[in-house]
Formats: C-alpha cells, structure tokens, sequence
C-alpha cells in the first residue's frame, strides 16, 4: 500500500477516536515539551550562568590551608612564588598560569552621585589581576552587555547617550572599555627605587621601567640611557665614586615629535633628543577639587610645553584629571582614572539587598555602570589606622568591565598597581609572593587532571572555586535529572498511545478484519498502526515544542519581571540540535508505543472476527 | 458457464481445538465449482458452511487437504499474495455488510482498489460509480454508511464486492438481515450483476429463495458434504 493512503486511513481511523488521539497527542506535547524546556533551562544554566560565571577550564589556586581550632592557616607559608606559578603553567594541560596578589593596605572609596543622586562611602578591598587574564573575559561580557541593550541611538552631544558611550556621528558610540584595563597613564609614586617593580627605578618620583637599549622596552619606545657621573646616583642606585664605571642602564621612554604623539595624558619634551614623552604637570586649584569629579578636579597644566599644541594654564585633557601626589599638595600629574572590574555578584547583592535597605534605585542595566567614575583614597581608612598622608594618594577609578574574577566584595585592578601600594604601604616583603593563581587549561575535560597535579604541589582550590566545581555539579545533576524526567514522562506517553492504540485495534478489529479481507496484509494493517503513532508523535512533538518555547518565552519575561539575581535575562539556551532530537525521541517513542498495538493487529483473525455478530 | 474449474478441493478439512478435544468443523471434502457456477452452500447451524466460505476467500489457511483456486494452493501463498489474492481474485458480500461506517460510500467502494492498488486511480473512481450508479445508489456517493438502509448498505456491499472483477464472489447469507422485498431485489441485482461479469458466485443460505437461483446446492452435514440439485430435498 502507497504511503500516502497508509496516512490517510490512519488519519480517517484517529478521527474516529478523538478523545483518545488528543489525550494521547497531549501526553507526547507534555513529555516532549518537558524534555525540550529542560533541556533549554539546563543548557541555559550551565552556558549563561555557571560557565560565564565560573568557567569550567579556570580555576583558581592558593596555598594549602590547614584548619586548626577553627582557625585556617598556611603551613607552607602566606603565598605562591615565581617558581610555583612557572611550574604550574609547565603541567600538561595548562595554557595560562598567572598570578593575583590581594590588597592589604588599607583604603575607602566613594561615588556614584551620578547614578545614584549621593556618593556611597565604603571601605575598599582589591584584587590586583593581570591584565592577559583579564582581556578575553572583559571583552565577552562588554560584547554581551552591549547586545543586551539594543537598538543604536541618536544623540548630538555626549550628554545625549547613555554612560559608556560616546557621540560619535549622530549616533551613541560604545567605548571599547575592555580595552582600558591596564596601568598605563596613571603614576606610581615613589621615593626609591626598592618601592618599584623588578626591572623598574625611581626616578623623578615616578616608576619607571628599566632598560639597557630598546629591545628592552615594549611596543616602539626608546631607551634613555643616563650617564653615571661621580656624585649622582647610578640608575642601579649605587653611588658612583668616579673609579668604577656606573652600568649604563635606562629607562624606557616613548619617542614623540608633537605633544599629540604622547596621548592626552603626556607632553612632548624638547630637552630630550629624540624627543620623549614626559607625564604632564598640574595643579588643583584647591585640595577639595582631588575629591570630587567635576571640571575642576581636571586642575590646570603647569609643564613645559611646545610652541602650536602648548596647554600651559588649560586643564588636563579630557578623559584625564589632576591626581595631586598626595592628599596634602595640589601639584600632580594628569593621569587616566584606575580602572577597575566590578563581580557581577555585587551588583546582584545591590540590587536585592542594599539598595531596598539604603532607598536606592536598583541598577537594572549593567550597562549603566561602564564609565562611572568615584574616588578611591589609597592609605586611608574608615575602620583601621592609615599609611599617613605621605604614602596616602587619591585617585579617580573608572568602572571598565565586570568580571566572576575580581572579588564578590570589591573590585580589581591592573596587578601591578596594587603590587605597587602593597609595596609602598606593607614593605617589599608583602609583595614577594603571590596571593593566589589563575590557571586556565586548554580543555575542560583536563582540569580534573590539573587540580590533581596542583594539588600535588602542595595547593588547593580556592574557596571560590571549590564552590564553582559543587556549583557545576549540581546543575549538571539537576540537569540530567531534568533530562531523565522529561524522558520518563515520555515513557509514560508511549504507555498511554500503546493504550489509546490498543483499545483503537480493539474497537475497530472489525474494520480491521474488513481491511484484511479486502486485500489489506498483515504489514499493511501494522502499517496503518504504526503510521497512527507516528501521526500521533509528529502532532504530539510539534505541539510539544511549540509550547515549550512558549513557556520559555514566559519563563524569560518572568525573570525579566522578578529580576531574579545572577539569572540572566535570557536564561533559556536552545542548542541547534535540540528541537530536530525531540521530535525525533517524540516520534521513536510513539512508534515504540504503536508496536503491541500493531502486533495485535497483525495477529487477529480476521475470519475469526468477521463470523462473530 | 467456463468449464475450466476455478476451485478444486481434494480432502478439504478444517479441525479446531476446543478445550481439550479437537473438533473437525470440515472433513474430507472434495469439490470442484467451474468459472461462472452459482452455488448454493446449505446446511444447519454448525455444518461448516462458513468455514468453507472463509477457506474459498483464504481468510483461513489452517486447513488438510488440497484447496486450489484459480490454479492456485492457497496454502502456498504468502502474507502478501494472499493478500492480493483476497483483494483481486475473490469478493465478499457478508450478511451484516461489513461497510466500514467511518468512511463514505464511495470511499468504502474504493477501499479494495485502495488496499491493492489494483487499478490506476482514475480508472477505479470511474468504475466505482458505474456500478453504484448500476446498483441505484448514485446519489449517495458521499454519504456515510449509517445513513443508509439495510438494503441499501447491502447494495453498496455488492459493488464493493465487485470493483475490482474477482473471479469468485462469496456471500455469506446475504438477503440474512433484509426483508422479504429488499432481500428479492439484492437477489436480482447480484444475478444481473453475475449474468455481467460472468463470475462464480457461491451462497451460503438457508433460503430457499436464494437456492432456488442457483445451478448447484452443496448441502453440508458436520462437515462433510452431500451434493444435490437445486429444489430437491436434503
């Protein structure tokens, strides 16, 4: 028999049945619709939260604690070493290995008048990560955040758009802020040499980095070499006598032949040959300018300048303000704000816990936050004695990306710039080792293997992502038992259509018997059962799977509604193979339901049937 | 009448299993029916008559003996030949129609063509309202089955019966569950339609009417058979 007139006496036979076939159509829409929303929910717990908030092939590593009445320590010392952090990065399966050192100097912060109405004051603690690790991440959550939003807008100034974005040609232009995680254009203070970087010296106040000729320095900057004359202090920091001659080392420097090549956080020096760019000198008019943002806190140029693009008594260019050296004087630097990378989780905890408590509108849109700029006071302390007004600077910050890396309670910064205070206000020794390492492996499937080694090497997961690693089991337990139940209401849709197509065979073993006796075989009969549970199946599963997406469509706007924390706004992941597999499980489980009723089509008599009244 | 034999049965028997003992429903009958016979199969209830009708129209093959049709030992046939065997060679008239009530009358009539495939598509809707049209029921091409009368179902199944030309028509008491009028005029219609198509048409009855029609009366007893001529008495 054609298939086409198998269909059609399937569907002519399901129409005498209705009430059945809809039952049975609704029991394959409710398994196949589980399975699928399922599958969307785990698949969107485990992409959009678990893996953006902890990425299955990055972990993070301290120092083996011991707990000892109630207390945990560090039996194999306060951090990781050079070597350690080298030797992780040298086991099979890791592709980076970088370490992140805490803050331990004290420090309080305060913002956000723009956003809020008031600045909120808070004590500071930092994470200081290095820049490599931070790039990707920052990038893939600005890129994420930014197509959250939408639509382009249109604006005619900067005031038009929304924080962090610019007028650009009639329309709102996002800044690539994931760009801005470094700490080039901010000043590191310093009496001497021992409170900089290795491979740094003091010189002019400033940290700067060391170089014998120009294969030393980074991108196209120069090596300028100082001569050791007796009486100065050699660029090593010893004292030249005269006798020996001074290792000529320099610093690195960047080349420059108009103020424009320094960027706007440097000017051109003409005393140098070549010429080098140098930072640019300012002055706030007053010493509350350096705590607050507004125009005068950009203080006024008081460098040196050349002829066409002098700025001598402008202020500091825009994107950059007057950060006085420290909280006592008004002379500094013009320098870029800090940047600094938010944990999502602590916008989470603001918008369900404080800003209820404190009367705070909720900060809904990520977005909102990029570009906010506040203070922090180095040094300074609301709760605990501070480093004294010598060690003691204010600087501006920058809200350039949120990441799952930087601290739940506090922020992240360049590493180097936290190295440097804890080096300044808690000596060199603080700074010897790191705190913790980030390891990332090349597969997720290797991190088990590395953990083992790590551990072997005398380190253990942080609490961070020990939790991560229960948090990834969890969902994928959840997961799979979401699966398994889907499947298992599936399972009992198949018993129901086996019923709904057995007492079909039963009630119309007549016809049946007709058929047969028409010229119907034994496979064409089956064929028409079978064809009725794929009927049953093709309806059941579409139906299924539209409902599914729209309930998840429901779901999405009631977690847009409830704003529900660390849910993001679309939770549901349906992967590409998805719907064709669930309809295709519908249809193998109906057909699998349609096999007893068909062998008992098969096997009835029909001369048996046809004699009976 | 073609003289060359359609069916022949040499030892024909049927034994069903009942409980414990075996009973024979058929035994050791031996039958020949020519191309284009009428045939009246007689008996009282229990005899075999209808189980001889299921092994002629190969609803049955458990049987002993030689059953040939058309040439054929319907043993031999697979699930598939038997089946196009039952839908091309042999065409069934049963006495409660047997219209399948979730189709229309002309879907009903189409319904062998369907199964087998026998005629193109076009050729058997054409053929299909010839003959409702030859049974007087035209205008009900699309009415469903339960709509009808007995009669007229009755009519309907003898058209269905013969869409596809078998050669051997089986009736299982058919004018059972019509009146005396309606049983007459599906009488006349099965012998015009058989004096058409040059069919064998073979009876089960216990009416004497329907006997008197025919050219031969197989009169069965517990299953075995003994022939006489129309109008004679058992």
């Amino acid at each position: 028999m054609k298939s086409w007139r198998l269909f059609r006496l399937s569907i002519t036979h399901l129409r005498s049945a209705p009430i059945g076939a809809a039952f049975a159509i609704a029991g394959v829409a409710i398994g196949v619709g589980f399975l699928v929303l399922f599958v969307g929910v785990g698949e969107g717990l485990r992409t959009r939260v678990l893996n953006e908030m902890f990425p299955a092939n990055r972990v993070e590593f301290e120092p083996r604690r011991v707990k000892l009445f109630g207390i945990e320590g560090s039996p194999n010392g306060p951090g990781l070493s050079q070597a350690q952090v080298m030797a992780l990065r040298d086991v099979p399966g890791v592709s980076r290995a970088l370490g992140k050192q805490r803050s331990s100097f004290p420090a309080k912060l305060w913002g956000g008048a723009r956003l809020l109405g008031f600045d909120l004051r808070s004590e500071a603690f930092f994470d200081g990560l290095p820049e490599a690790l931070m790039a990707t991440e920052l990038r893939r959550s600005e890129t994420r955040h930014r197509r959250e939003r939408g639509q382009v807008e249109r604006c005619d100034v900067a005031q038009d758009c929304p924080a962090g974005s610019s007028c650009h040609q009639g329309a709102c232009a996002a800044v690539d802020w994931y760009e801005r995680f470094h700490d080039r254009g901010i000043v590191r203070h310093c009496v001497k040499s021992a409170e900089c970087e290795s491979g740094e010296r003091c010189i002019d106040g400033r940290c700067q980095r060391e170089c014998r000729d120009a294969s030393d320095c980074p991108g196209q900057r120069r090596c300028r070499n100082d001569a050791c004359e007796p009486g100065k202090v050699c660029p090593r920091g010893e004292r030249c006598d005269g006798k020996e001659p001074c290792p000529v080392v320099g610093v690195c420097e960047q080349t420059c032949e108009k103020d424009a090549d320094c960027g706007r956080d440097g000017w051109c020096n003409p005393a140098e040959r070549p010429q080098g760019c140098e930072p640019i000198r300012c002055r706030l008019h007053q010493q509350a300018d350096a705590r607050r943002i507004s125009s005068k806190s950009r203080g006024v140029i008081i460098s040196p300048c050349t002829g066409d693009s002098c700025r001598l008594k402008t202020p500091c260019s825009y994107g950059t303000y007057c950060a006085p050296d420290t909280p006592a004087t008004l002379l500094g630097f013009c320098e870029r704000p800090v940047p600094v990378v938010v944990n999502p989780l602590l916008m989470e905890i603001f918008n369900s816990d404080m800003a209820d408590s404190l009367n705070l509108p909720r900060v809904a849109d990520p977005q909102l936050l990029y570009g906010q700029r506040f203070h922090i006071a180095f040094g300074d302390s609301h709760f605990t004695e501070d480093a004294g007004t010598s060690r003691q600077q204010i600087k501006q910050a920058v809200v350039v990306g949120f990441s799952t890396l930087a601290p739940e309670l506090g922020v992240a910064l360049p590493l180097r710039l936290v190295r440097h205070h804890n080096r300044r206000i808690r000596g060199t020794q603080r700074v010897a080792a790191f705190d913790a390492v980030w390891v990332q492996t090349d597969r997720n499937e290797r991190t088990a293997e590395v953990i083992k080694e790590a551990e072997a090497m005398g380190l253990s997961l942080s609490r961070r992502s020990r939790f991560a690693r229960t948090l990834g089991r969890a969902v994928y337990v959840l997961y799979v038992a979401m699966l398994l139940l889907g499947l298992l209401v599936l399972s009992v849709s198949a018993s129901n259509i086996t019923q709904t197509l057995a007492m079909l065979v039963h009630e119309r073993r007549a016809e049946i018997a007709i058929l047969r006796a028409l010229g119907g075989a034994s496979w064409d009969v089956a064929g028409v059962i079978l064809a009725q549970g794929a009927v049953l199946g093709v309806v059941g599963s579409t139906l299924g799977v539209l409902c599914a997406l729209a309930v998840g469509e429901i779901l999405e706007r009631l977690i847009q509604w409830l704003q529900v924390p660390l849910l993001p706004e679309q939770l549901l992941v349906y992967p590409i193979w998805l719907i064709p597999i669930a309809l295709t499980i519908g249809l193998a489980f109906c057909l699998l339901g349609a096999i007893l009723p068909a062998r008992r089509a098969i096997r009835l008599d029909p001369s048996e049937v046809l004699s009976q009244p | 009448m073609n003289i060359a034999p359609l069916v022949q049965a040499r030892g024909l028997g049927r034994q069903f299993r009942d409980g414990a003992s075996e009973k024979w429903a058929l035994q050791g009958l031996e039958l020949q029916i020519l191309g284009g016979e009428k045939l009246a199969v007689t008996g009282p209830s229990g005899a075999g008559k209808s189980t001889l009708l299921r092994l002629l129209g190969a609803l049955d093959r458990s049987y002993a003996g030689e059953l040939r049709v058309n040439g054929c030992e319907l043993r031999d046939l697979d699930d598939r030949a038997l089946a196009r065997f039952r839908g091309q060679t042999v065409g069934f008239v049963f006495q409660s129609f047997n219209l399948l009530p979730s189709y229309s009358v002309g879907d009903n009539l189409l319904m062998p063509n369907v199964l087998t495939g026998a005629l193109p598509a076009a050729d058997a809707l054409e053929r299909a309202r010839e003959l409702l049209d030859r049974v007087g029921l035209r205008a009900c091409w699309d009415q469903r089955p339960l709509t009808l009368s007995g009669g007229q179902r009755q009519r309907v199944a003898v058209a269905r019966a013969l869409l596809l030309k078998p050669s051997l028509v089986l009736c299982d008491e058919p004018t059972g569950a019509l009146d005396h009028d309606t049983a007459q005029q599906v009488l006349d219609l099965l012998d015009e339609l058989h004096a058409e198509q040059a069919c064998t048409l073979i009876y089960v009855t216990h009416d004497e009417r329907v006997v008197a029609r025919c050219d031969r009366r197989l009169q069965l007893f517990d299953g075995r058979m003994a022939e006489r001529q129309p109008g004679g008495s058992s």
